[in-house]
């Protein structure tokens, strides 16, 4: 990957972690800032014009390193936080939330992982029941792992961690960073996924369906504890039939008892970012708009579900 | 529409005669010069001025926002040559110490540095473009433009060991002259971008205008009919007044856009 531009708040230009990154990227210019709100947040920007050509803006995070989970949110734990240390991802999904969310699709990495980790300490130790956290919700967890090196540091931190629960949520099929550590009980790899009609049609540079579940399969024989997310499942005219057979197609190539966890959750995005998204995509709003009505029905891809995989299993998002 | 934003009479003629602009008569506290899609300001000196006559070029010329705007002038710095041209990348406000980004991409040929705009003439130079505009320019384009299509370029008349003699309009003319096609190839860069992102979306917007004051929608309809005109036309990539129905209200001709695009 070749940058033009990178971005430096110029307190972390000296951090180790901020050389090390530089060193795995192929850039031609550094432009130092004082904060990276001067350049990730200026509204009158086109988040469509950057995402041709983002930069990389490395930053620290100075607080709420973890944020509390919405309630429903939850893969069977009562206690759910989520984190980001990037702010935006590689691939382009129409329908993704961020689009609505940042003025801007430069990609931030927040180079204090030692931060965010100690945030999680800090949480577990003073709660007896298990915690979860899930990585990834302002990114792909595992996209851009190659530069940032986040999970390598992160998970041998992690292991530590008793009663604590880390989801890595990806689209990512680069799972060499688990190949070169014994697997840990106390992660989960999430696969987001989709019947491949709608990879092809709506998750932009992402690797398709039949690659995602290759790496699950890798991953499962490796040990690693898998998480399958329908979560958004989008669907568009196909009909129940079709839904049955992705399900069908995924769950005859995994070791359904090596599954961790299956989420289903139709598109959401909040109120206040529908607006610009829809401004940007005008149709994909109107798609989404549409399927999403359908979606009241619900309980009838849980029940598709429930053929596959034990219901206890199953979280509806 | 392409808006040069330039400080003095002098720095201008160049771009005057290359682009062949016309001085636009009914403007009186900033000179304008313009052809069909360039336009030109002088603006006088400092960002005070340069920020006004942003402003001014914009509700002069048809209050058009997300207009490309290209701040152009001489700088100063310590160690580059004089004759040089650069994008800037950063630029800092001296005073307020404000900063303000950019956006580069790589198919920017041009070669880019930070440029710190002064309040004053900055007599000692250092390793960054000294200006006086920059600042003012950038924050004031901002309110009518996506950064993106923002942009100053400055040509180097000043060193540690020499600098242009300010009252010799030949010297400046020639010096900027030799640059020009790099600025023409600058500005065709920026003109594609705008093409790819906003040339449809400005058509889209007569339509709605028109559209609405046809209609008289409700704000609520008003969003939706917008949208709609949007998704009608990327599939059909015009729009046909035919399919609507103006005797008809708002509600109704939603309906119909709804139909033909079979929602
Ligand atoms: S993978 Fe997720 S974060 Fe990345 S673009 Fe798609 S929806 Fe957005």
């Amino acid at each position: 990957m070749k940058f033009n531009v990178i971005y430096i708040e110029e307190k972390i230009k000296d951090y180790p972690n901020t050389k090390e990154i530089l060193a795995r990227i192929n850039y031609k210019k550094i432009i130092y800032c004082e904060n990276y709100n001067q350049v990730f947040n200026p509204k009158n920007q086109n988040f469509r014009i950057q995402k041709a050509e983002p930069s990389i803006i490395l930053a620290k995070k100075e607080q709420n390193f973890l944020l509390n989970a919405p309630e429903k949110f939850t893969i069977g734990y009562s206690k759910n936080f989520y984190f980001s240390h990037m702010l935006n991802c590689v691939y382009d999904c129409k329908y993704c939330f961020l689009q609505g969310m940042f003025n801007s699709a430069h990609y931030v990495i927040f180079v204090n992982y030692l931060d965010f980790f100690n945030a999680i300490k800090s949480q577990v130790s003073r709660s007896k029941k298990t915690i979860c956290f899930f990585s990834g919700y302002d990114c792909d967890s595992l996209a851009l792992e190659k530069i940032t090196n986040f999970l390598s540091f992160f998970l041998i931190k992690f292991q530590k961690i008793k009663n604590g629960i880390l989801e890595v949520r990806t689209k990512s099929t680069k799972i060499d960073i688990f190949k070169q550590i014994k697997p840990m009980n106390n992660i989960v790899i999430a696969f987001s996924l989709n019947p491949k009609h709608i990879v092809k049609k709506f998750e932009d540079k992402t690797p398709s369906l039949t690659q995602r579940i290759k790496a699950i399969v890798e991953l499962q024989k490796l040990g690693w504890n898998i998480g399958l997310r329908f979560d958004p499942l989008i669907i568009d005219n196909s009909n129940n039939f079709i839904i049955y057979d992705f399900f069908k197609f995924i769950f005859d190539k995994i070791e359904t008892r090596r599954i961790h966890s299956v989420t289903l959750g139709k598109f959401r995005m909040p109120k206040q970012f529908f607006e610009k998204f829809s401004s940007l995509r005008p149709n994909e709003y109107f798609f989404i708009n549409k399927e999403n009505e359908k979606f009241k029905n619900i309980g009838i891809y849980e029940n598709q579900l429930r053929k596959f995989i034990d219901k206890k299993k199953i979280f509806r998002n | 529409m392409i808006h040069f934003i330039v400080a003095t009479i002098k720095e201008a003629r160049p771009l005057i005669d290359f682009y062949k602009l016309k001085k636009n008569n009914n403007s009186c506290e900033f000179q304008i010069f313009q052809n069909n899609n360039i336009s030109l300001t002088v603006s006088k000196i400092g960002k005070v001025s340069s920020a006004l006559s942003v402003s001014h070029t914009f509700f002069e010329l048809g209050k058009k926002k997300n207009q490309i705007w290209i701040n152009f002038g001489l700088a100063g710095i310590k160690n580059m040559d004089i004759g040089k041209l650069f994008l800037v990348n950063k630029i800092i406000d001296f005073d307020s110490s404000k900063l303000f980004f950019p956006h580069i991409i790589s198919n920017f040929k041009l070669d880019h540095k930070s440029c710190v705009t002064y309040s004053k003439p900055n007599e000692e130079l250092n390793n960054l473009l000294s200006d006086m505009e920059s600042s003012g320019f950038f924050e004031s384009s901002s309110k009518f433009s996506s950064k993106e299509l923002i942009h100053s370029l400055k040509i180097i008349s000043d060193n540690e060991s020499n600098k242009i003699d300010f009252n010799n309009d030949e010297q400046i003319y020639k010096l900027i002259e030799k640059e020009l096609k790099n600025i023409d190839q600058f500005k065709n860069e920026v003109v594609k971008i705008w093409e790819e992102y906003y040339e449809e979306n400005q058509k889209l917007e007569k339509i709605i205008k028109s559209l609405t004051e046809k209609l008289k929608p409700t704000f609520y309809q008003k969003h939706e009919l917008s949208k709609l005109i949007k998704l009608y036309y990327s599939k059909y990539q015009k729009f046909d007044h035919n399919i609507l129905d103006y005797s008809k209200d708002a509600k109704y001709n939603i309906k119909l856009i709804l139909e033909k695009i079979s929602l």
